[in-house]
């Protein structure tokens, strides 16, 4: 886990906010996403986050329902990627 | 569509032919809930006056809705809509209709609109997306082909009402759609990405002119040719003349008995088999693959048609694995090296055929 206590706090706080409850699924998602960022400087988008982190497209949306990487970047704090 | 309809605008349409016998779709839209203040708002103005377009992203929907923005907020604020995905050949029983026509009635707006791409829309009040898609799952219906995701395939009517079809082209359309399901509902693709099955090179659907992905049911050995029935048909009236100068490739020679093709001049088209019930397909089918289409203005490229990427693949007995396979490798590759809102045809003007096969591990001068 990269995240501070802090960091890891507000991000569960926002996920409440939006009625998801975080399993390991979804911090394995975020972790990829936040070490995508780290490395490049931008925001992975879905076929990153699926080609690169080896998820299964059906299965990010069923974990991130809606807009995956928009989920991510609100629970992150992280920007969007330019496409979206 | 939400907002308001005032009932004194609907009947305003000055310019729209609404009386006597012909069709008008001004009744049908007056008849529906549809805003035609909207209508004619934008015909008074002289610019529509709904605005871009987008999706609403929904938990429940991965490949979301389709909306509209509306420049008259005061007539409406927005107009949303979900996409079916459609028995292929637009084939629909009466009651399959029925209760389709229910459920827009019941959840939508009352109004289902026909596209030109071959797909159905129902318009529908975002806050009844949901109960409007429970509905058309009890019909044996489904939604997606929003976004960028593998858009519903489409097909010509194919061999159960047309006498050229070389191919089942419904059956190839319905075989890709089932096994491409999460690729219709689920986005991730550089874009959208449409694909029809034709069942011949009439292709009477346009589909290489629209479509990123189309199949076309093809024929590898020449066309068969009954000298009988061509004798009967010149002495019917039949123009030996005016087919032979139709052919475009000069491949048919007459003596005046019997006909001849040759191999190396015919271009395994439909021109002849079109002409005469003399000639019909060769027996040795499947399909030729072409890449790219797109009409409208937008990529680098702008409007495409279509280029053959595999020219033929072979179709034996309903067996349409080879098809997938090769259309399954293509997506990988399409995601893989495809830019950002990047259409097939825009990707491959940039990236090439020549690498495209490669990359789906196949030789570009062996084919499939």
């Amino acid at each position: 886990m990269t995240l501070t206590a802090r960091e890891q706090t507000e991000l569960l706080k926002r996920a409440d906010e939006i009625g998801l409850q975080l399993t390991e699924e979804h911090w394995g998602m975020i972790e990829f996403a936040l070490a995508y960022h780290r490395r490049h400087g931008t925001t992975c988008n879905l076929r990153t986050l699926v080609r690169e982190g080896g998820y299964d497209k059906k299965e990010t949306y069923r974990l991130f329902p809606g807009n995956p990487i928009k989920r991510i970047c609100y629970l992150t704090g992280l920007p969007m990627p330019p496409e979206c | 569509m939400a907002g308001t309809r005032p009932d004194d605008e609907r009947t305003n349409l000055r310019h729209a032919p609404t009386e006597g016998r012909y069709p008008s779709h001004v009744r049908e839209l007056v008849a529906s809930k549809f805003p035609i203040a909207m209508y004619e708002a934008g015909l008074a103005d002289g610019t529509p006056a709904w605005g871009h377009g987008g999706f609403l992203l929904l938990d429940d929907l991965a490949a979301g809705v389709t909306y509209r923005a509306s420049r008259r907020p005061d007539l409406v604020s927005e107009s949303v809509l979900v996409r079916v995905l459609a028995p292929v050949g637009g084939w629909f029983s009466a009651d399959l209709l029925d209760r389709m026509a229910d459920a827009a009635d019941q959840h939508g707006e009352g109004l289902i609109h026909l596209t030109t791409g071959g797909t159905i829309e129902i318009y529908v009040p975002r806050e009844n997306v949901m109960p409007l898609v429970a509905a058309l799952n009890d019909c044996g219906l489904d939604v997606g082909s929003t976004g960028d995701d593998l858009r519903g395939v489409t097909a010509c009517c194919g061999p159960a009402r047309c006498d050229c079809a070389i191919v089942d082209a419904t059956g190839l359309a319905t075989a890709i759609g089932r096994q491409f399901m999460d690729e219709q509902q689920y986005p991730g693709f550089p874009h959208k990405c449409k694909t029809a099955v034709a069942g011949c090179a009439n292709d009477c659907i346009r589909a290489v002119m629209q479509k990123d992905h189309t199949f076309v049911g093809v024929y590898r050995d020449l066309p068969r040719l009954d000298q009988e029935r061509l004798r009967e048909w010149i002495a019917g009236g039949g123009e030996m003349d005016a087919l032979m100068a139709a052919c475009p490739g000069a491949a048919i020679r007459f003596d005046g008995q019997e006909a001849v093709i040759d191999g190396d001049r015919c271009a395994r088209c439909m021109v002849c088999i079109n002409r005469s019930p003399a000639f019909r397909p060769g027996r040795e089918r499947g399909v030729a693959w072409v890449v790219g289409g797109k009409y409208g203005c937008r990529g680098p490229a702008g409007p495409m048609v279509g280029t053959v990427l595999i020219p033929f693949i072979p179709v034996v007995d309903g067996d349409y694995s080879q098809v997938a396979d090769v259309f399954a490798r293509f997506l990988e590759v399409w995601s893989e090296h495809g830019g950002i809102k990047e259409r097939v045809g825009d990707f491959i003007v940039r990236y090439g055929t020549d690498n495209i096969l490669r990359e789906m591990g196949l030789d570009p001068e062996g084919g499939c």
